[in-house]
């Protein structure tokens, strides 16, 4: 009897397809059923029949619009002042003369180490040491608490794109009389957008919905979508809580689409997506 | 969170596990003779096969003693007394919404759960609950072993009669749209009010021109939060119901004035005479008033005559809505947990707080950061809350451990263990627990007790001593054991108070026997007489007198710039409030079909936090994104286009010079 025909060789024989079945049963288990349970709470009243009770809800609520422009604005905030601090850092790290061994990205992301609800905790203290407690300045504190969580998110993803900038093509567009701002916007900023939007990516939406650091750095003053979320399902309002995730998941799909279109482009394209 | 409440070390210092194991002692002393000489051997002989079961509790999380610990006690006792092999499995929750929606979406189970009042009505709406058996349905239900001496009715016995009674009253309505006493449904577990916590020696108030006696009296008044003075002062909760029990106070602070003015002076506006029981019922009508409009507005008619005006559920949320968004925008901020800790370090002046972790913050203000803590709850009147035990309906219920088990945990000996540990005060009243209240708060302790400063008289820093057997030393008149530092006990000269014994008996002086009055009055000792009577009544022996150094009266300027006098006090008070307060407390029951709008307006105050300048900076930032994105998009575009005709001018370059 020959082993490389036998039914338990065609049954060991590992085909790759296999391989993927865990994980998709992860999928449809903890990603695919909840989602539509989400979309099934939105468009369903109390006791389970279709209803649009609870979109008419929120776009006749200023409040929870109110909400939505609020967390809009700290997401956009956050994801453009980490995109200032982070770039030119991650432009340095990339640059072997000055990071030899990439000792330094080590010492960028060490505060991802700690769990972010002590680190939160930390910087409450440190906050109105310097003077700057939520209590009076909820908006300031805020953003300096997000940008500390989430910068680490925006200088990693630019670190792996700038690490495959191409130098020479730099070099070149000098030599050939380009002006140092003129390689930057001609030839660097192209060469490093798909570090920018997955770094967009990384932040914006994490920080519409994060609610601990918001909560406990505004003293409470400001809320976020995910903070209102939380509290309508914390008071059994599944439905009205289902919807504005349901918002959240369309912000979601709308912001992949836009930034899709950009990844479409054959300069970006070659770079990384997300790391 | 109001459970999560680990207790200061020093007060599991102040009451060892003395307290527990003598009574326990004492009890089962008799038992235990039986016990082994009757029960054991049986087992022994017969070894029948032990029965295993489960019990599924489900509580708040830091709700129950750890050290020790009752959950083990309790699976112990059953195995000894009814050699069924307990298995209990505890889990904890953060708030009572949490709990509910783990039960209402049928994702777990549990044999006794311990929500608070409204939760327990809203559960009992919704069909979720078994109600207990009492009396022979009990013996009956009790398979495993009912013998009254092993399962005594701890909870019929020591379950403080005032409370019992209180909460008793409340009806809580049926799927079917009856109504029953929650007494039917629930066992309190712990209870307290709601107030302030507030330091009155805090510096921005020194620095706005208060003294702490002006604070000490304007603090007895829930507009103190609106007050310009206060703002930014203190911290509101992020917790719906209490911030919302509080801006009603405010809203109606006029007409909850008129009661208790009428109350005080034990006529009515008319003239007529004005009872203790119809203040209670008139103040709970106020605070319920979302539920009972058509009450309200009848109490309204009482106090305004015709001219009243009538009231809706949308105006009393309009008027909440206003009061909440004065209290939001005045505040330092919302707090759930953190406000406990925030007051001790001087984050904020004053902090609404649940009595227990009122009794929390004044102990580590005092221990680790000296900074004196008061507890107020406002003379006008406040919530009243307590947590109870009961038993989800279903198919699966084991009820006769689920009884048993709120029966073990209303011992006093075991319900004065959870106090010591968690610092709520139980339901449950009796000996243990008074004997727990004096050792922390009766003046007469203190004296008995031998203090020991660590070589240092003057720092504060009070310890009781003990023994090598761990017994308390008290001073014996010629002297006195003390400790130095190392811990080697030796003898030294006390001065001359003289006292004896070990429990509270009167004080001898330079020999001769004096009343407690007398020696107080010699230390020059300021103490008050306060009467628990009202909450220990028929489970004690002797009185329920406890005399309390906390107490002052203090006279000062309130809000409206009168001169006032006013009853201040701290732990003491926060644990067990005054008995003249009692009748201006009301439970705030559950809002009913009305839960969605008082979220909404809750929510709206919350997510008031958009500005025209956020607006502004978010349009012209989303503009020029836009604009440079587009830009960037046109450039690249017209540089392709420049390539392409390049290259097809190239290309017909070539052309053109081939040919």
């Amino acid at each position: 009897m020959q082993w490389k025909n036998s039914k338990a060789s065609r049954f060991f024989s590992l085909k790759r397809k296999y391989l993927a079945f865990p994980y998709i049963l992860f999928l449809v288990l903890f990603i695919l059923i909840p989602t539509l349970l989400i979309i099934f709470y939105a468009f369903s009243d109390e006791n389970g029949n279709p209803s649009a009770e609870a979109m008419i809800e929120f776009f006749s609520t200023p409040s929870k619009i109110s909400v939505l422009v609020v967390s809009l604005f700290m997401g956009l905030q956050t994801t453009l002042i980490c995109l200032l601090l982070g770039y030119p850092a991650a432009y340095f790290l990339a640059d072997k003369k000055i990071n030899k061994n990439a000792v330094l990205v080590v010492l960028f992301i060490m505060p991802m180490w700690i769990n972010f609800v002590i680190r939160t905790g930390a910087t409450r203290d440190l906050l109105s040491a310097i003077g700057l407690d939520g209590g009076t300045h909820p908006w300031e504190a805020t953003l300096i608490g997000m940008v500390q969580n989430y910068l680490p998110f925006t200088i990693l993803p630019l670190y792996t794109t700038m690490l495959k900038l191409d130098r020479a093509q730099m070099e070149a567009a000098a030599d050939l009389g380009c002006s140092p701002f003129k390689v930057f916007i001609k030839n660097v900023l192209p060469q490093s957008l798909p570090g920018i939007i997955s770094a967009s990516e990384m932040v914006f939406m994490p920080v519409m919905s994060s609610y601990v650091i918001s909560d406990t750095l505004s003293e409470g003053k400001i809320t976020l979508f995910g903070n209102s979320i939380y509290l309508n399902f914390s008071n059994s309002q599944w439905n009205a809580g289902s919807f504005m995730a349901l918002i959240f998941l369309v912000l979601i799909g709308l912001s992949m689409l836009v930034t899709r279109r950009f990844e479409k482009d054959p300069v970006a394209s070659r770079g990384g997506g997300i790391w | 969170m109001k459970f999560t409440f680990v207790f200061p070390l020093i007060l599991s210092l102040l009451v060892p596990f003395s307290s527990f194991s003598e009574s326990k002692g004492n009890q089962e002393a008799g038992n235990e003779v039986t016990f082994y000489s009757v029960f054991t051997p049986n087992i022994e002989i017969k070894k029948a096969p032990r029965e295993h079961l489960t019990l599924r509790v489900y509580n708040s999380a830091d709700y129950i003693s750890e050290d020790p610990d009752i959950i083990e006690m309790f699976e112990e006792y059953v195995l000894e007394h009814d050699n069924v092999d307990l298995e209990v499995i505890y889990e904890t929750f953060d708030t009572n919404e949490t709990m509910l929606s783990r039960v209402e979406t049928g994702s777990a189970q549990y044999d006794l759960l311990c929500p608070s009042d409204y939760m327990i009505q809203r559960m009992m709406r919704n069909g979720m609950l078994h109600p207990y058996a009492f009396g022979e349905e009990k013996t009956a239900l009790y398979s495993h072993n009912s013998s009254l001496e092993d399962w005594p009715n701890s909870y019929e016995d020591y379950a403080s009669p005032y409370l019992d009674d209180w909460f008793g009253k409340i009806e809580g309505i049926l799927p079917d749209g009856s109504s029953a006493p929650l007494s039917e449904y629930a066992k309190g577990y712990m209870w307290g009010t709601l107030g302030f916590t507030y330091n009155p020696y805090y510096d921005a108030f020194e620095e706005r021109g208060l003294t702490p006696d002006e604070v000490k009296v304007q603090i007895n008044d829930w507009n103190v939060l609106l007050d310009d003075t206060y703002q930014g002062t203190f911290q509101i909760k992020d917790s719906m119901r209490d911030t919302y029990s509080v801006a009603l106070m405010q809203s109606y602070d006029a007409e909850l004035q008129v009661l208790r003015n009428a109350y005080l002076k034990g006529e009515w506006i008319d003239g007529s005479s004005y009872s203790e029981e119809q203040y209670s019922a008139d103040v709970n009508t106020i605070f319920n008033n979302v539920t009972r409009v058509e009450e309200f507005n009848s109490l309204l008619q009482r106090i305004y005559g015709e001219e009243a005006e009538t009231e809706t559920v949308d105006t009393i949320l309009e008027k909440a809505e206003s009061s909440l968004r004065i209290l939001f925008d005045n505040s330092y901020g919302l707090e759930v947990d953190s406000g406990k800790q925030d007051i001790t370090v001087g984050r904020s002046g004053i902090g609404i707080a649940w009595s227990g972790d009122a009794v929390y913050s004044i102990e580590l203000g005092e221990i680790e950061e000296d900074v004196s803590l008061y507890y107020a709850v406002p003379q006008t009147g406040g919530n009243i809350w307590f947590d109870g035990w009961v038993m989800q309906d279903y198919p699966g219920l084991n009820q006769e451990y689920a009884q048993k088990f709120v029966d073990f945990i209303s011992r006093p000996d075991i319900a004065s263990l959870n106090m010591d540990y968690i610092g709520y005060t139980p339901f449950i009243a009796g000996e243990d627990i008074m004997s727990l209240v004096r050792d922390w708060y009766d003046a007469r302790s203190y004296a008995m007790y031998v203090y020991i400063d660590e070589g240092d008289y003057d720092n504060g820093y009070h310890d009781f001593l003990y023994d090598e057997n761990g017994d308390k030393v008290f001073q014996n008149g010629s002297g006195v054991k003390e400790v130095d530092i190392d811990g080697e006990i030796y003898e030294a000269d006390f001065g001359s108070i003289d006292m004896t014994g070990s429990s509270l008996e009167a004080p001898k002086v330079e020999g001769n026997l004096t009343t407690w009055e007398a020696y107080f009055e010699e230390q020059e000792w300021d103490v008050t007489l306060v009467d628990l009577s009202y909450f220990f009544e028929g489970t004690l022996t002797g009185d329920a007198l406890v005399y309390s150094d906390e107490l002052e009266e203090v006279t000062a300027e309130n809000l409206l710039g009168e001169m006032e006098t006013v009853i201040v006090g701290r732990g003491f008070y926060a644990q067990y409030p005054l008995m003249e307060m009692l009748p201006s407390l009301a439970v705030m029951e559950d809002y009913g079909e009305n839960n969605a709008s008082v979220l909404r307006i809750w929510e709206a105050v919350k997510s008031d936090s958009l500005e025209p300048w956020i607006i502004a900076v978010l349009v012209t930032e989303i503009v020029l994104i836009a604009g440079g994105v587009l830009a960037f998009y046109f450039i690249k575009r017209r540089s392709r286009h420049l390539r392409k005709t390049r290259k097809k001018e190239r290309e017909s370059e070539a052309l053109s010079s081939k040919a």
